[in-house]
């Protein structure tokens, strides 16, 4: 039996099919104030003042900053960011109903972010062709990738799509002595790059090979990441407490977890 | 700050950490790691460590703890190591919280990066333990094993026998 509403069964058969999901930011207001305290903290870091256009002052933030000075500035951002009190809701808020459909009611949300920042043509912030899955990760998980400014071709991320990924998947093992540039250089006309316009959210399952190349347009990539996955659904090496926390937990959870059975019966 | 409080701030000092003997979250982590993540943590949180406590192996002993818990009056605080060395029981961990608390300490868990400085943050740390809890008692054990082994013990593993026929 399935009693998924309508809408529920279109999305889900978009996500089984494709492993990804393009939608809305559910709570724009949320996502601009996101955008704006990353920009606020890289423009802190730099001693800038804080910028009127804060998806402009992304884009460019490649005329303000070296490439040598970038992880600084990465990290100087994230930790502004997550030190807000009202980051993760809001940042739950830009898809929240959609993560409620693909992933549950009751939710484990990953404690800190992923934040890449990819100025244009810089060789050293790459992240490879995998999957998540194939490390800590639980395949019971979604990355719920936010970009900060538009992103498209190889500004944004590469996805091998569900239907491709099964033939790539079979051949892996004849790559092992070549290497994972030579599975990716084959690969490359079979992976999607994700074109996202600001305002919108992606959630994939990171079982999918993914990742980034360098990007040869003019502006610069920055988007975040968090995974979410069902509170009661199995996790890997990245545990609960460690690296997820509960966000959503349901009284009858509660129930369950804490009820004892009567005892000091006696045969 | 009253003159009381000054008193007794000026005659506490530091945050003693605690380091187990025993798995921790089913992983035997060796002391000097251990010893490793409490200093780096107290480090990056501007606290100052004490040499650790060792707890002992026997299960559910809590000797070491207790002494520690005897000790607050002098402290500031303790870095365990793992949230997941305090008792299993529920109402043993919040005589221990309230211990801290009624003795103005805070009590941090240096690997899961989460600290107890007020009555507010019991409910948060509860959460993340009853649900740790409970995870033994879900499919695949609540964990997701990568290995040949454990992929070839959840096929036989009944709940997904009867979840795939169902699909």
């Amino acid at each position: 039996m399935n009693l998924l509403r309508d809408e529920e069964r279109k999305l889900a058969a978009e996500f089984l099919s494709r492993g990804y999901v393009i939608a809305e930011a559910e709570d724009r207001a949320a996502l601009d104030r996101i955008q704006s305290a990353a920009a606020y903290a890289a423009a802190a870091f730099l001693g800038l003042p804080a910028p009127a256009d804060p998806g402009a002052f992304c884009d460019a933030i490649g005329e303000q900053v070296t490439a040598e000075r970038l992880n600084d500035l990465r990290l100087a951002v994230i930790n502004s960011i997550v030190g807000e009190p009202w980051f993760r809701a809001a940042y739950f808020a830009c898809a929240r109903t959609l993560i409620e459909s693909l992933v549950g009611n009751e939710l484990a949300m990953q404690r800190g972010i992923g934040l890449s920042i990819q100025l244009p043509n810089d060789e050293k912030s790459l992240l490879p062709l995998h999957s998540d899955a194939w490390s800590e990760d639980s395949p019971f998980e979604v990355v719920l990738w936010v970009p900060l400014v538009d992103v498209f071709r190889t500004k944004s991320m590469f996805i091998l799509p569900k239907e491709r990924e099964e033939r790539w998947r079979a051949v892996m093992p004849q790559y092992a002595d070549r290497g994972v540039g030579a599975l990716f250089g084959d690969m490359e006309p079979d992976v999607r790059w994700l074109d996202i316009p600001y305002g919108k959210v992606l959630v994939f399952t990171h079982t999918l090979m993914h990742g980034n190349h360098v990007n040869r347009e003019a502006t610069a990539r920055w988007s975040i990441n968090v995974r979410f996955k069902g509170l009661f659904t199995p996790y890997s090496d990245k545990r609960l407490g460690e690296f997820f926390e509960p966000i959503t937990i349901r009284p009858a959870s509660r129930i369950g977890m804490t009820y004892e059975q009567p005892t000091g019966f006696s045969e | 700050m009253g003159a009381a409080s000054q008193q007794q701030s000026a005659s506490r000092f530091g945050y003693r950490g605690y380091v187990a003997s025993r798995a921790v979250r089913g992983t035997n982590f060796p002391q000097h790691v251990q010893n490793l993540v409490v200093r780096d943590y107290a480090a990056r949180h501007g606290l100052h460590y004490l040499l650790s406590v060792t707890e002992y192996a026997m299960p559910s002993c809590y000797l070491m703890l207790n002494a520690l818990l005897d000790e607050l009056p002098r402290l500031e605080g303790t870095v365990f190591f793992s949230l997941f060395m305090l008792p299993r029981a529920k109402a043993r961990r919040l005589e221990i919280f309230e211990r801290v608390l009624a003795r103005g300490c805070e009590l941090h868990a240096a690997l899961e990066n989460v600290a107890l400085r007020r009555r507010d943050d019991i409910a948060a740390l509860e959460d993340v333990l009853q649900v740790a809890f409970t995870l033994p008692l879900l499919p695949l054990a609540g964990r997701y094993e990568k290995d040949e082994n454990s992929r070839e013990e959840r096929a036989r593993d009944p709940f997904w026998s009867v979840l795939e026929r169902s699909l």
